[in-house]
């Protein structure tokens, strides 16, 4: 087992480092010099030639890389461009927003896409199951931002139950995390669905049935427990998603969170802030990524069987 | 029990006569709602393809004309005008070529670098397997639009640069389906028996694993079209996609929000363009899976 969770560590930092050193050198690519946006367009060409020198940029990409990760790792993600803030500070600001919005989003699709998708196959082909698959099929197709529009049009400017931008408020928190749940759940229910599907037709299952099980029992005791792992990592991976690519949603609802932080940052050609954001939206999806491995082996008994059969020299 | 063997065999001996095309076709006609789908898309395609036939480009969709800002739909202009005047049903058509163009550029280009780089990553093994698949994980761990977002601000806003965004965040999901095929297929005894017989290495991939691999990744090309298509709506709705002046549905939208409270047609419009072209795709993405499926051959 620590072999394994060692392992794992191994390749989640390997993949945040590869992250990073990619979005680096395609930030780097950017037209505009630091020391330029930095100093503002007043600036001497010696100044900016001063600037570029204490700030290392005259060293190749590699060395300022590798300078960064090391930085980081001391917890120092530089400074803010525009502001001069520390990124790190500034993201710790961000996060409770995103997190909250991830949670209320993702949890809210699991509790009514779980059930909907359970219900689809146990009904399958059954016009219950018709029509949710169909209504799984528009949500998908629906994009994010318009769905939000709607929403705001109606909810907040019709009627006026909920404000339409921020979350000065709790209710401001509700419409933008209705949007990011109703594109979660379509996954969900379809996730839950073909799994519940692919289970009905084990053997155990009909065993079960021919012992005399009751439905109820088949499905939720002997079908849903074998199920739950590849739900709950969906489930995990979406919220991993989300903490990232809650972007368009948190932009429509003008929420301060990470999103917006970097879609601004971006604008702005604030390469550190960019750089921090993606590096730690990247840990994150990561180590959700990861704790999901690990609940994964710790709740699937046929992990560990093959473990012990390691062990043992069977296979 | 005998008839129903006979009729399978029957059944087989259809598929056979009318070759592998015409029995995926047959099993996909079954499906309605991607039949539906196929439709819509041949529609979406006629229309972008002779809209310069019937519309016209620069002084409808493109030049302001503020004396006819912002009318609700009637009959001069079937979805109304926008805030500078320019007439939303041109805008929406021009907009399926937009959205094809850059989609369909989009998924050929990661299609042929990425079954490439899964292909040779399957089959060739190896070292060279986990040093280009760590690379595709490392793709693949940040979502699309972030990666997407990051690359159009490095090299700047415009088509080209959306389309190598989109192509680079597309890359990892063909090279893992090509590679998970070429896997299963490269090991078979169809494989080995006509390595046997002394088939060379290009006509195994030409005669057998190219065929093997066209199935999954039609399907997979099809569901990407889908999302290329909202990424690049996305794109545009936060401002890094394409800039307004050019009629893209999110980018309208985006246009549309300051006055969405009393010109709500503005946003429903390009908005419902977006759900039913993504949702064709889907439909035909759904229905070709099942119609593939070898599973539901036998």
């Amino acid at each position: 087992m620590l072999n394994f969770v060692t392992k794992r560590i191994l390749s989640m930092l390997l993949v945040v480092l590869g992250i990073s050193f990619l979005i680096f050198s395609v930030m780097s690519l950017s037209p505009g010099d630091p020391a330029q946006i930095i100093l503002g367009d007043g600036a001497s060409q010696e100044d900016i030639a001063e600037l570029r020198e204490e700030m290392g940029l005259n060293d190749n990409l590699l060395v300022r890389f590798f300078r960064y990760i090391w930085n980081a790792i001391q917890g120092d993600l530089g400074n803010s461009y525009r502001t001069g803030q520390a990124v790190l500070v500034e993201l710790l600001n961000r996060l409770p927003n995103t997190v909250l919005l991830a949670i209320f989003g993702v949890g809210a699709a699991a509790m009514i896409g779980v059930p909907i998708g359970i219900i689809s196959a146990v009904k399958q082909y059954s016009i219950i199951d018709n029509v949710t698959m169909v209504l799984a099929m528009v949500m998908t197709s629906i994009p994010a931002f318009w769905l939000g529009l709607l929403l705001m049009l109606r909810f907040a400017l019709g009627w006026g139950v909920v404000p339409a931008i921020g979350v000065d408020t709790w209710q401001g928190y509700i419409l933008p995390s209705v949007t990011l749940a109703i594109g979660n759940m379509a996954v969900i229910i379809r996730m839950t669905r073909s799994t519940m599907l692919e289970v009905f037709r084990e053997d155990y299952i009909r065993t079960a049935r021919a012992k005399g099980a009751s439905k109820r029992s088949v499905v939720l005791k002997h079908a849903l427990r074998n199920a739950l792992l590849p739900i709950i990592t969906t489930i995990g991976i979406n919220f991993g998603i989300q903490l990232g690519g809650a972007i368009v949603v948190e932009t429509v609802f003008s929420i301060p969170g990470l999103g917006t932080l970097i879609i601004t940052s971006v604008r702005q050609k604030d390469i550190p802030m960019v750089m921090g954001a993606i590096l730690f939206v990247a840990l994150m999806i990561c180590l959700v990524t990861f704790l999901m491995d690990i609940l994964y082996t710790f709740l699937d008994p046929r992990v560990k069987i093959k473990k012990r059969q390691k062990q043992m020299g069977v296979i | 029990m005998k008839i129903s063997k006979e009729q399978t065999i029957d059944n087989q001996s259809i598929y056979k006569q009318q070759g592998q095309l015409a029995s995926v076709w047959l099993r996909f006609r079954k499906n309605k709602l991607a039949v539906l789908g196929l439709l819509i898309f041949l529609i979406i395609v006629v229309l972008s393809i002779t809209a310069d036939l019937w519309l016209d480009y620069d002084k409808q969709a493109i030049e302001h004309n503020m004396g006819i800002r912002l009318q609700s739909p009637n009959s001069d202009h079937l979805f109304g005008t926008d805030q500078y005047g320019r007439d939303v049903f041109t805008r929406i058509i021009y907009g399926t070529r937009i959205s094809l163009l850059i989609s369909l550029l989009t998924i050929v280009l990661s299609l042929v670098i990425g079954g490439g780089i899964g292909a040779m990553a399957g089959y060739f093994g190896g070292r060279l397997d986990s040093l280009l698949m760590r690379i595709m994980d490392i793709l693949l761990s940040i979502p699309a639009i972030l990666l997407a977002l990051t690359i159009v601000a490095a090299l700047g806003n415009g088509i080209l640069n959306l389309i190598i965004a989109l192509t680079v965040s597309t890359i990892p999901r063909f090279a893992y389906i090509v590679r998970s095929t070429v896997l299963t297929i490269k090991d078979q005894e169809f494989i080995e028996a006509a390595k046997a017989y002394g088939t060379n290495n290009i006509q195994i991939i030409i005669k057998h694993i190219i065929p093997n691999i066209i199935g999954p990744t039609i399907v997979q090309a099809t569901t990407n079209m889908a999302n290329t298509i909202l990424l690049i709506s996305s794109l545009s709705y936060v401002g890094l996609g394409l800039p307004s002046s050019i009629p893209e549905w999110g980018a309208m939208i985006s246009d549309a929000k300051e006055n969405m409270r009393h010109f709500a047609y503005l946003v429903y419009i390009p908005g419902i363009a977006i759900v039913i072209s993504v949702m064709a795709m889907n439909l035909i993405g759904d229905g070709l899976r099942d119609a593939l499926d070898p599973k539901l051959r036998n």
